[in-house]
């Protein structure tokens, strides 16, 4: 039940950041931003599947954290609670958008490091966001933020089987996309 | 080499995921298909590449507007602990919607009569282990929602079931698991060991006094025994199947769908899931599903066909299975079925659970014959420890009486009653009704009196509040002064018979009651007792126009005595009845659809009238049953001015429609495929059934069909300028 509590470089650990964070300590803020924005903001984009409100949800998810950090307890993990948070700050925004056509990426990304080939790299990136916004939500959510099905369902509002259901579809048009080989 | 059919894509999908175990056959099949095996690979190196999949990253502009936006201090709400999606309210709403629910849960205990809907303050229980392990400690946290306010402590209850606990809950004992302490933070934490052999736990979470309960929307939390693999045991799935019975059927069906697909080797996972398919999905539908259980009955027979004995709990279901696939054009699952009866004959030995009720079964088919000598084999498993035997002491109390031993009777009749003394006090009514135990049973009822008084919270289910099981006592007190009134007055004792017959019309509501006593009063020489019992029968809107007429003439009032009496006798009604209402607002304004696919408000539907809401589901036996009074139902509601509003979790569609069209064409249905309403009310059974007054408050929840016209009816005499019984929240 106690988890291990990481000890980083600066000395602090999340826990005690996400203690001062819950003051309004903006360095304590600062801080969590720097370790953690990218995650926030590539599970916000997967979602959303456009920079821009990626960018728009990973401010909120930052400003808003210390009301928000009032419900996380220090002896949880904090990097996947706030993966969470994001997702559902993601959902709320998708939500709110209009449907869109997704089968584009949106511009290019700066910096970020390649484990693959620049080729293999846009193909599973653009497979995915060519995905219908609710297989690709559903993906997200399982495969990426770590959500069971029960938990995405009832994010979600849908069955637990229609989850199930979904995320195989994704897996389905994923392979057509990639082929055998992607 | 017998060549295995590939693995379906789903399948595949679900073992890469990790999400089921591949059964012997499908591991077989895999060791020789390159093509199935490269599916799984694809599966496995795709979770890989997500996890380290690239993207966007932030710039130090983001980080500027998040500093500037601290700085000015800005207010962001995010959906930090329940989904957002339940709340109808925008996300800026949320802060002050939990202030006022934790103002509500703090009023809640000033005034026991309030209550809210626990849709948008459903907490958050968390346990340290999702495996329910006999003898572990496990851990567990609380994240309250606003509903339990400033309390320091909080205590979790809980109904253990073992391998062989019964069906449905109500023979079930319920307890407190842990008391919960609130930590530094908002969380309450605390643990409990698990006891020897429970493979299922159902939890609900209450303050101290039993007044403010979170059963997460009545739905429970609930964890199970796990196998090595994370996966569910057996038992544990059975027991789910169990728990979930008693009113969540879609949750029950799904634990009888994995049970199928983990154990397909265990006929009852089969012959259970056929069975529960036709209750829950109805005949059309179930029969579309006939094929696969033909497919199943048939491997079935052939993998346990070759053996020279097989167990009662493999013959016994599968006889039963065989004979439910097979029909005129399929007679072959006859004789499958024919061949397994004698089977089970054959090979009857065996020391189960299963093989002993077997047993039982054959020493009750004799015991008109032999009365005696069926009840040593009750006797003998009551002592062996069978009392789970869900029919044991049921049937041992009727054989008993049977055999005329006197002493077994009163035995049996205590053993019953300790089932649950609520739902088998039937036993003590029986023997306060037969002269020769007349003595014994009345002694019985006066003691089950006395533990009505004292808090029972071991028979109180998860769900109930102290106040909400209260309620429900007064109308079980009534009938058992009812048994106790009408014993004495067959004894003889007038005086004390008229007596007890009078409490037992003061207390709940029931009007066929209400009338039996009359007629006993009446019996008895007490006139006017008798003419206040038949007033409060003929006040009630469920008593026919005629019987009313004819309660009056037997009275012999005038005219005006009578419209005196039951203009009081009304009153009396409102009283009552309204001493069992709530006064909750829905949150948000919950949308539905039509027929057609426009959206209405629920606002909208119910403004300025009472309102009866009911949720229902073609694919729910119970259910279905009960859709087909709703015609009359809302018929008898209009003539008091009252709307139904029936409502669907389906899209609209022409399946349902012609549902609904075969039961009425003009029933008012609609749909709420996006769960707002069913959210918004706290519920996820059906059928269900809640009452709105004009201004859209919750007055009546969770209430059921024979008390719903004389519930609405009543509401609708309240003055509605007057505020509600109890704070609205």
């Amino acid at each position: 039940m106690h988890m291990t509590a990481l000890r980083q470089p600066s000395g602090f650990t999340d826990a005690d950041l996400a203690a001062l964070a819950r003051t309004g300590d903006p360095a304590a803020i600062d801080l969590l931003f720097a370790r953690h924005a990218t995650s926030v903001l590539r599970i916000a984009y997967r979602l959303l599947n456009s920079l821009e409100d990626a960018e728009d949800v990973t401010q909120e998810v930052f400003v808003g954290l210390p009301r928000a950090l009032r419900h996380y307890s220090e002896r949880g993990r904090f990097d996947p609670w706030l993966r969470r948070l994001a997702a559902r700050a993601a959902l709320a925004r998708l939500r709110q958008m209009k449907r869109r056509r997704e089968s584009q990426l949106e511009g290019d990304f700066a910096g970020g490091t390649t484990t693959s080939s620049v080729v293999e790299r846009l193909t599973l990136e653009q497979a995915i966001s060519s995905l219908p916004v609710d297989l690709r939500t559903v993906l997200v959510l399982r495969k990426v933020v770590g959500y069971t099905h029960a938990e995405i369902a009832s994010l979600l509002g849908i069955r637990r089987g229609t989850s199930e259901v979904r995320l195989h579809r994704a897996i389905r048009a994923l392979r057509a996309v990639l082929g055998e080989d992607g | 080499m017998i060549r295995l059919p590939h693995i379906s894509e789903r399948r595949l999908y679900m073992i890469a995921c990790r999400e089921v175990t591949p059964g012997r056959l499908a591991r077989y099949h895999l060791l020789s298909c390159p093509r199935c095996r490269e599916v799984i690979r694809f599966v496995r190196d795709l979770d890989a590449r997500l996890q380290t999949l690239d993207g966007p990253v932030p710039n130090e502009a983001m980080a500027d507007g998040i500093r500037k936006r601290l700085r000015e201090r800005e207010a962001v709400i995010l959906p930090a602990t329940a989904p957002e999606r339940r709340h109808a309210a925008p996300a800026r709403a949320i802060a002050s919607v939990a202030a006022l629910l934790a103002i509500a849960a703090a009023l809640s205990l000033l005034y026991p009569r309030a209550s809210v809907i626990a849709s948008s303050s459903a907490g958050e229980l968390q346990f340290s282990s999702a495996n329910l392990q006999s003898g572990a400690t496990i851990g567990i946290r609380y994240l309250d929602a606003g509903r339990f306010g400033a309390e320091s402590t909080i205590v979790l209850r809980v109904r253990w079931r073992t391998a062989n606990s019964e069906s449905y809950n109500f023979a079930l004992r319920q307890a407190t698991a842990a008391t919960l302490t609130r930590g530094r933070r908002a969380a309450f934490e605390g643990s409990f060991v698990v006891p020897d052999s429970a493979v299922y736990a159902s939890f609900a979470i209450e303050n101290a006094a039993g007044t403010v309960v979170d059963s997460r929307n009545r739905e429970l939390w609930a964890i199970m025994s796990l196998r090595k693999d994370g996966a569910p045991t057996y038992q544990a799935l059975t027991q789910a199947y169990h728990d979930l019975i008693d009113g969540r059927q879609e949750r029950a069906l799904q634990a009888l769908r994995e049970r199928a697909e983990l154990y397909p080797d265990l006929p009852k996972s089969g012959r259970e899931l056929l069975f529960f398919e036709r209750q829950m999905l109805g005949d059309d539908h179930a029969d579309s599903t006939i094929p696969w259980h033909r497919t199943n009955v048939l491997r079935l027979h052939r993998l346990y066909s070759v053996r020279s004995w097989v167990p009662v709990e493999v013959s016994n279901p599968l006889r039963f299975y065989a004979g439910a696939v097979g029909d005129s054009a399929h007679p072959e699952f006859r004789e499958i079925s024919r061949y397994w009866t004698g089977r089970l004959a054959d090979d009857s030995g065996g020391a189960g659970l299963e093989a002993r009720i077997q047993r039982l079964f054959a020493a009750t088919d004799s015991a008109f014959d032999y009365p005696a000598r069926a009840l040593r084999a009750y006797e003998a498993a009551w002592s062996r420890g069978d009392s789970i035997i869900p029919f044991l002491a049921n049937n041992a109390f009727a054989i008993a009486r049977t055999a005329g031993d006197f002493e077994a009777v009163l035995r049996w009749a205590d053993r019953l009653a300790d089932r649950n003394r609520r739902e088998y006090s039937w036993g003590y009514i029986q023997l306060a009704e037969d002269p020769l135990y007349r003595d014994a049973g009345l002694d019985r009822l006066r003691r089950l009196l006395g533990w009505l008084d004292e808090r029972n919270d071991d028979y109180r289910p998860l769900e109930n509040t102290v106040s909400l099981q209260a309620r429900a006592d007064s109308g079980f007190r009534s009938l058992i002064f009812a048994a106790i009134g009408k014993a004495l007055y067959e004894k003889g004792a007038l005086s004390a018979a008229l007596d007890t017959l009078q409490r037992a019309t003061q207390l709940g509501w029931d009007a066929s009651l209400f009338r039996r006593v009359g007629e006993l009063l009446l019996q008895a020489g007490d006139t006017s007792a008798a003419a206040e019992a038949f007033l409060l029968t003929a006040v009630d809107p469920s008593t026919p126009v005629e019987v009313a007429d004819s309660l009056r003439a037997r009275t012999r009032m005038s005219a005006a005595e009578w419209r005196r009496g039951t203009a009081e006798a009304s009153d009396e009604m409102s009283r009552r009845i309204m001493a069992g209402s709530v006064a909750t607002r829905l949150p948000g304004i919950p949308r539905l659809a039509t027929q057609d696919d426009r959206t209405v408000s629920l606002e909208s539907l119910a403004a300025g009238a009472v309102t009866v809401v009911t949720f229902w589901s073609r694919h729910c036996g119970p259910s279905r049953l009960q859709f087909n009074e709703l015609p009359r139902l809302s018929a008898e509601l209009a003539r008091h001015g009252i709307r139904l509003v029936a409502i669907t979790a389906e899209k609209p569609g022409p399946e349902v429609a012609r549902f609904v069209t075969e039961v009425d064409q003009g029933l008012p249905v609609y749909f709420d495929a996006r769960r707002e309403a069913a959210t918004a009310f706290g519920t996820s059974r059906t059928p269900d059934y809640f009452i709105l007054d004009r201004e859209g408050v919750v007055r009546f929840e969770y209430t059921t069909l024979p008390r719903l016209l004389t519930q609405a009816v009543v509401l609708t005499l309240q003055d509605p300028s007057a505020s509600p019984t109890g704070r609205v929240n």
